[in-house]
């Protein structure tokens, strides 16, 4: 049997028990309640919650991504690590505020925090719309991934926009019907999946290409010296610019709605055990990166259309794989970019039904709400899914830049929980200033001031005008601000 | 009553510690850590530092947990 027919059997067999664990998990549970589509009842076991947010954050960026960064950029990729690690660890502390306010007041989405402690729907829908096209975004950079792995490892026998449909598909069915459950089910057998397959072909790939991990790494000191450094003459990153983007990834990664609103689908207890699991799972990203590292010298970088390619390149090219290792490596891609778009996915739809929907339109009944929160699994998937086979370049500008902009909520939502004087004026303005900054560093501008991160200046800049503009707009209730800052 | 000083406690010397992480993981300390040699476990000895950071951060929050929820006596 060919290496092909291998790979599709392994990733169809995948799919297959993903797909079933996935509708089977919302079973017996209300399939009309709100609280139980967007946040499980916030009742979801520990498990559960270390892989849902294990896999959601562990994307294709880790399997194609990460490797290329690697293989392209050295030491700069030693962010990966090092950012995965801290951006979680303030959960510890802002999880369990964030789902006892939310508990309390019957919050499923970040907009709706933050709208409600700043007395403001406005600011409720911004962060809607910013978010939905974020999250957009990252669902067309992980339906390429799967659709590349699909198309490379089948040798080109399931075109791209099939393997795509496929995978996507699969994601979409289980999201619409199981609501979080289903996301969070599937990605405990796509996150183990995906972890054994990481160290698997980590470890494989350095000792078949080279002596081990220490010869490799000798190897491409002697050849490139300041390669494997961050900051000095001939590194790929300077100190600035790593510095920068670890400070974003640390303040800014927990205000992507999907993983914030994690905080109301559990207990504190659990979300302070899952946080502790965190440093470690940086810790395991560690043989990821010698993929790329392994490519180095032995891959031709003229040979890659874009260093993303890499792993599949080494599997096709430099090794004669057996099809075990081409199925195992495609069901386990599969896994990392399939587990990160069932939450994104299903963190768009409520972000859509609650922070858009809900807040212009407030007497929505829940019958409404899961209507609208189901079908927008669907329209929001068959967007990314348009623009991740045909493309449309006026929209991906916009749609990178809404990426970049998550971050920018750390002020609102840091404000809420440590200051009173914070306003809604000086959110919005804020936020504004802050997208706007970024986006022209990220898109417009060549080079960045000092070359820090786009995010970063972004931040300096809306938190200075977060604080001079609610320091010239009337407070909110000081009871109000108090239940927030004492939760 | 005690359950909540606790908790602040616990909260404080957290922030205290997200934020030595960070300086260990970025500059100024990782500057000192940042070269290839020695190669310690196979890894090159920033990254085997940020490694080993990690599993600090691991205690450390370890540590934080059982000071909070470890007595069995507070829910």
């Amino acid at each position: 049997m060919s290496n092909w027919v291998f790979a599709l059997g392994a990733m169809l067999v995948y799919l297959a028990f993903a797909f079933a664990l996935g509708l089977l998990a919302g079973r017996k549970r209300s399939f009309w309640s709100v609280s139980e589509y967007a946040v499980a009842d916030r009742g979801l076991g520990f498990i559960v919650v270390w892989f849902m947010m294990g896999g959601t954050v562990f994307s294709a960026f880790a399997f194609l991504g990460g490797p290329g960064m690697a293989f392209s950029q050295g030491a700069a990729a030693y962010f990966v690590p090092a950012y995965l690690a801290l951006g979680i660890l303030p959960w510890y502390v802002l999880g369990p505020k964030v789902g006892r306010i939310g508990a309390r007041k019957n919050f499923v989405t970040l907009g709706e925090f933050v709208g409600d402690r700043y007395r403001s729907r406005a600011l409720t829908v911004l962060i809607g719309v910013i978010s939905v096209l974020a999250f957009i975004q990252y669902l067309t950079l992980q339906i390429k991934g799967m659709a590349f792995i699909f198309n490379i490892l089948t040798e080109g026998a399931i075109p791209y926009w099939f393997g795509a449909l496929l995978a996507y598909g699969i994601v979409v069915v289980y999201v619409a019907s199981s609501g979080v459950r289903g996301a969070a089910w599937s990605d405990v057998l796509q996150g183990a999946l995906m972890l054994i397959v990481a160290w698997a072909v980590g470890f494989y790939l350095v000792n078949t290409l080279h002596d081990g991990p220490t010869d490799m790494f000798t190897a491409i000191a002697a050849e490139r010296p300041d390669f494997l450094t961050i900051g000095r003459d001939g590194s790929p990153m300077s100190s600035m610019a790593f510095l920068t983007v670890i400070v974003v990834s640390a303040l800014g990664f927990l205000m992507w709605p999907h993983l914030f609103t994690k905080s109301y689908t559990t207990t504190e207890k659990r979300i302070k055990l899952t946080t502790l699991a965190f440093p470690l799972f940086g810790i395991f990203l560690v043989p990821v990166l010698f993929v790329g590292f392994a490519g180095i010298g032995v891959v031709e970088p003229d040979a890659l259309g874009s260093s993303d390619e890499l792993l599949p390149y080494l599997i096709t090219n430099e090794l004669g794989a057996s099809g075990w290792l081409y199925g195992l490596i495609g069901a386990g891609s599969l896994a990392a970019a399939m587990s990160s778009s069932d939450a994104i996915t299903h963190g768009g739809s409520v972000s859509f039904g609650r922070d858009i929907c809900r807040a212009l339109v407030p007497g929505l009944s829940e019958r409404a709400q899961i209507w609208i929160m189901r079908l927008a699994v669907v329209g929001i998937g068959a967007a990314a899914y348009w623009l991740s086979i045909f493309g449309a370049a006026g929209i991906i500008a916009l749609l990178v830049g809404a990426y970049g902009s998550i971050a920018q909520f750390v002020p609102a939502v840091y404000g809420a929980l440590i200051w009173k004087r914070g306003t809604a004026a000086g959110a919005i303005s804020g936020l504004i200033v802050g997208i706007g900054v970024n986006y022209y560093y990220q898109i417009v501008a060549d080079q960045t001031l000092w070359d820090m991160n786009a995010g970063f200046l972004g931040l300096l800049c809306n938190l200075v005008i977060f604080v001079a503009v609610s320091l010239i707009t009337s407070p909110v209730d000081e009871s109000l601000a108090d239940e927030y800052r004492n939760a | 009553m005690e359950n909540t000083t606790r908790r602040r406690k616990a909260t404080r010397g957290y922030i205290v510690f997200l934020i030595v992480a960070l300086l260990l993981m970025t500059v100024p300390v990782f500057t000192f850590a940042d070269r290839v040699e020695p190669i310690t476990l196979g890894l090159p000895f920033n990254l085997f530092w940020i490694v080993l950071v990690e599993l600090a951060a691991f205690l450390a929050i370890l540590g934080f947990y059982l000071f909070e929820h470890g007595g069995g006596e507070q829910q």
